[in-house]
């Protein structure tokens, strides 16, 4: 068993932000990340107004520390201007929850997702 | 703080009171404490308690004292048991039989044989954890000296039929090795009937103490086994070291305790199991792994669709279950056992194993269910899958 740390096993436990907004909620971007096979699949949604996230939501299925870093992002990334959430890194998200290295995939997804999610919401913007 | 409800008696049993009692006595100096090798007084008494506590255990699976050893456990017992057959027996023929669903102490030691120049023939079992009578049969070859197989799986409790087997390997004049960790005291065992010529035996699995196990060795007909630990003889020249005479004295109580009690504790342990299956089998994406009818009392391993094994266990600090997946925090692998019933990848990641025993409640078992029904939910509401 994995000893994680008090923070990671909060936001796991209260698993604040889970679901999905409503089908015609508008200026909302959605990127999914991993495989079911693999043992860890994500889903991020953010609603954005003026460039900037108002809301977040997500979905994972994958061990405590995927679930614990959706429910610590979810939660940190509002207000922010959606440039910023490539600045997120694997290892800020690491260092975020104290995770242990051998779960350095959690981060690794997330980190991905929230470039993809850039990426997302910057091709539809030049559109 | 209230405790999380014990329901991974699998994995270890706690040590039985009366058992404990037993223990106690034979520790300090108004106690049972001498070693058993010396000639004085506390020797001899030392002595003569390991004997009443071989015979303990010799008296529930039906064998005679002097066919039982010794251990510190049963993956001891094990290495001694095939190791020592394997080179005993090796110019018969090197090919040695097991099953890709055993504990981790059958599989790694035949790896450890196969460097030794074995070849080890790993069989499959079919989708319900069970090996087919005639594959098995069709895998004995003129030059197979050595079949070991699990009675009770670890992971998903499935029995495995070893009286048959263990004829098919008989006629043959195949040496026979059963690890019984996980069935002594729990399923009947009678050496006068079973075609079986090595056993494994565990006692923190029987609500004895943990660091002491046993090896039946059939006199009838005789094993030889080369020695694979050196030292000043003790146990038939085959485990040389001072007996823990405080474990040996509780393993022989608990399996006392067994014997007598068997057919009560399995009544009660497996109407409460059905009654957590019943409950959790109705919801969406919950499967049974392992056949049900072939299946030990406590057990129960189940495959949650979309819900990770490791999740649901954390979600669930009020119970200390285990992960049947026996995931490895490092590598994310999952539980071979699962796999090898042909389960998918995710499916043998969303395992659960829920293993019930002598003292859980009805209360528990009720509290158990409530508990597991709102968490699977939660967990499946949050799946993106």
């Amino acid at each position: 068993m994995i000893h994680y740390s008090e923070k990671t096993l909060q936001y796991f436990r209260q698993l604040t932000h889970v679901g999905e907004f409503a089908k015609n909620t508008p200026q909302v971007y959605t990127v999914r990340v991993g495989a079911a096979h693999s043992g860890a699949m994500l889903q991020l949604q953010i609603q954005l107004k003026q460039r900037q996230i108002i809301a977040a939501r997500f979905k994972a299925y994958g061990d405590v520390a995927l679930l614990a870093l959706g429910a610590y992002l979810a939660q940190h990334i509002i207000h922010m201007p959606v440039e910023k959430l490539a600045e997120i890194s694997k290892e800020s998200l690491l260092q975020a929850l104290a995770l242990p290295r051998v779960k350095q995939l959690a981060a690794v997804l997330w980190a991905q997702a929230l470039r993809e999610m850039v990426n997302q919401c910057q091709s539809k913007s030049d559109e | 703080m209230r405790k999380p409800v014990y329901l991974d008696y699998m994995a270890t049993c706690p040590v039985d009171p009366r058992v404990a009692e037993k223990m106690q006595a034979c520790l300090t100096i108004d106690g049972n404490f001498g070693n058993a090798s010396s000639t004085h007084y506390y020797g001899i008494q030392a002595s003569r308690a390991v004997e009443a506590a071989r015979k303990q255990v010799a008296n529930l699976i039906h064998a005679k004292p002097q066919e039982i050893i010794w251990t510190s456990g049963a993956t001891e017992s094990i290495n001694i048991a095939l190791q020592g057959a394997a080179l005993a027996y090796q110019r018969k023929g090197k090919h040695i039989i097991t099953c890709k669903t055993e504990h981790k102490a059958v599989l790694a030691c035949c790896q450890a044989l196969a460097r030794q120049g074995f070849e080890v023939t790993y069989l499959d079992v079919q989708e319900n954890g069970l090996i087919d009578i005639e594959y098995f049969q069709q895998q004995l070859r003129d030059d197979t000296i050595l079949v070991s197989l699990m009675h009770v799986n670890n992971e998903i409790g499935v029995i495995h039929d070893i009286a048959t087997m263990g004829e098919m390997t008989r006629e043959r004049g195949i040496i026979f090795h059963v690890d019984a960790a996980q069935s002594a005291g729990k399923l009947a065992l009678d050496m006068q009937q079973l075609p079986i010529d090595l056993m494994s035996l565990s006692g923190h699995k029987i609500y004895g103490p943990k660091g002491i196990g046993a090896l039946y060795i059939s006199h009838e007909p005789r094993v030889r086994l080369e020695p694979i630990f050196h030292g000043a003889g003790q146990e038939q020249g085959l485990r040389s070291s001072t007996l823990p005479v405080h474990q040996i004295v509780g393993m022989g109580e608990a399996f006392a305790i067994a014997a007598e009690e068997r057919e009560q504790d399995n009544q009660r342990i497996t109407a409460m199991r059905n009654q957590i299956w019943e409950g959790l089998k109705n919801l969406e994406g919950v499967m049974l792994n392992g056949d049900l009818s072939q299946r030990v009392c406590g057990n129960l391993n189940v495959s949650v669709s979309n819900v990770h094994g490791e999740a649901l266990l954390y979600g669930l600090p009020e119970l200390a279950l285990s992960s049947g997946s026996a995931c490895s925090a490092a590598s994310h692998a999952p539980s071979h056992v699962i796999k090898a019933l042909g389960r998918s990848d995710q499916v043998a990641h969303n395992t659960l194993r829920i293993s019930l025993g002598r003292f859980t409640t009805q209360e528990e078992v009720d509290f158990t269910l409530q508990t597991l029904l709102s968490k699977i939910t939660q967990l499946q509401n949050a799946s993106p899958i």
